[in-house]
């Protein structure tokens, strides 16, 4: 469930956001236990799925706080603030989401010819993303702290 | 529900040429997985996405430990005399034993308390017949005169609204003729039963109330009509859901005013003590305290509902000998037609069972088990054994 929920902010969902689809996720994971193969990987398909859907729906309210419904989420505030305290989350929202979602599956153990499958594009595309990726977070971390 | 292991990338890319901003990354991903598995109450989570299938279990153990069947059977079969102990007749889902039932059911209930054999023999008296028929009008009346009383009618629908009310004027003169010409029938009958000659007094009056009510729903639909054609010329926007309401019930109170009318000149000619109108004086004696019940169920927001009510479960008692025990009932000259039974559960006079199958038809497809007894232009007699 952590793992997830960071695999989401990864994605770029907001950290509340993140929690309420990590948490929708494991409900359908244990209601059609029986039928799932590969847990780890149809929860990240679906999770991601389930982000993307809501990008699409997305409405302006800047009032809106799932995360104070979801039982999981103890506090009714306060993961965001927690989350976007780690420098990487700031780094990793300036890439573009390509690069995102292949660095969020490789951080959860996915070899690229295991991404490329998840996602639908070939093991050269992924290495080729996940490359361009650390380049540019190289750069950003380099730029952020010139030491 | 516990944390997933963080696992490290593997070696998979062949490009490994940041190994430094991987360590970071790894740690960074170790890092905030942790401050996230702290936040998070993943036993709330677990109740969470568990809720259902504790909720399924809580059924499941619930269904377990209940005799549903046992439960079901008495509320369908609740033995209301020694001759349904044995399964005669079942009432309908929402009829209950006399002393706990449906307020709403109330004008049926000397109707529901019937045995099967007694529901059978109903079937072909015209009294009965006169009682659906007389339903399915009082049901669009009480629906009309609702409609008139309740609609917020601006000027353009103050003829309507006239209209209207002469409409429930005729309705409670339609009512009043119904009644007596019941009762005159039912003296008739009371005539006809004691082998006594009806008196020609006696007929004379009924065919004068007959004429009086012919008259007065004439009347009524003269008027429902006009009102209709008021609807129809109204042209209010704000009105336009109520007008359609009105149109529809208007219509339907067309239909049941030429129905009721049909059916009052085919009383006034069939023949009294014909001897498919001929049942028990105790039936009979039913039959008119029901009627009489039916008619004047007062008018309330609720009547055209609980009109409706009865009606459906008069039709329930008409029909529906499904879970009925007929062994030990004489079928001759019984009117059959339209009756529903059920190959498992009805139990048909063993010597009857072979003609009873010829003539009837399955209810549908699905419905291998269920079958009905034709109908046509002709009535279905069981004839006298030779």
């Amino acid at each position: 469930m952590p793992t997830l929920t960071v695999f989401l902010i990864w994605l770029g969902a907001r950290p509340a956001d993140a929690v309420e689809i990590a948490q929708d996720t494991m409900i359908q994971i244990f209601q059609r236990w029986d039928e799932i193969s590969a847990p780890r990987a149809w929860a990240r398909t679906v999770a991601s799925r389930a982000y993307g859907r809501r990008m699409a729906a997305l409405r302006e309210d800047p009032t809106d706080d799932p995360a104070a419904s979801v039982p999981v989420a103890s506090g009714s505030s306060g993961i965001d603030t927690l989350v976007n305290a780690h420098e990487v989350v700031a780094l990793f929202a300036q890439l573009p989401p390509r690069q995102r979602q292949v660095m969020a599956w490789t951080f959860d153990g996915y070899t690229p010819t295991e991404i490329a499958a998840e996602l639908g594009m070939s093991a050269e595309a992924v290495r080729s993303s996940l490359h361009k990726a650390r380049a540019t977070l190289a750069r950003l971390r380099k730029e952020a702290d010139p030491r | 529900m516990t944390a997933d292991p963080v696992e490290p990338p593997g070696p998979a890319d062949s490009h490994y040429e940041h190994a430094d901003m991987d360590c970071w990354l790894t740690e960074a991903h170790a890092g905030l997985a942790a401050d996230v598995a702290a936040y998070l109450d993943l036993d709330a989570g677990l109740r969470d996405a568990t809720l259902a299938a504790v909720h399924t279990d809580l059924i499941v153990g619930v269904a377990a430990r209940l005799d549903l069947d046992t439960g079901l059977t008495a509320i369908l079969r609740p033995a209301r005399n020694p001759a349904e102990a044995t399964g005669a007749a079942q009432p309908p889902p929402s009829a209950q034993v006399p002393g706990d039932i449906d307020p709403d059911l109330a004008p049926v209930a000397a109707l529901l308390a019937l045995p099967a054999e007694a529901r059978l023999r109903l079937r072909g008296s015209q009294a009965f017949d006169a009682l659906t028929e007389i339903l399915a009008p009082l049901t669009a009346f009480a629906i009309v005169r609702d409609l008139a009383l309740t609609l917020a009618l601006g000027r353009a629908f103050n003829s309507a609204r006239e209209r209207a009310r002469d409409l429930v004027i005729d309705i409670d003169r339609v009512r009043d003729l119904t009644r007596d010409l019941t009762r005159a029938r039912a003296r008739a009958r009371g005539h006809t039963v004691a082998s006594t000659p009806v008196r020609d007094h006696d007929r004379a009056v009924i065919r004068a109330i007959a004429g009086h009510l012919d008259r007065a729903i004439a009347r009524a639909r003269d008027r429902a009509r006009h009102l209709r054609g008021d609807l129809d010329h109204a042209r209010d926007p704000d009105l336009v859901r109520n007008l359609d309401r009105a149109l529809v019930l208007a219509r339907d109170l067309d239909d049941a005013l030429a129905l009721t009318r049909a059916h009052t000149r085919h009383l006034d000619e069939v023949p009294l003590g014909n001897p498919p109108a001929y049942i028990d004086p105790d039936l009979a004696d039913v039959l008119d305290q029901v009627t009489s019940s039916v008619i004047e169920i007062p008018d309330t927001p609720d009547t055209g509902r609980i009109v409706a009510r009865c009606l459906q479960e008069i039709r329930w008692i008409r029909d529906d000998f499904t879970r009925a025990d007929l062994r030990h009932v004489d079928l001759t000259n019984l009117r059959l037609d339209g009756v529903r039974w059920s190959r498992s559960n009805t139990h048909w006079p063993v010597n009857d069972l072979a003609e009873i199958e010829l003539i009837s038809e399955p209810v549908g497809p699905n419905q291998p088990d269920l079958f009905v007894i034709r109908g046509g232009t002709a009535e279905i007699y069981i004839p006298a054994a030779p």
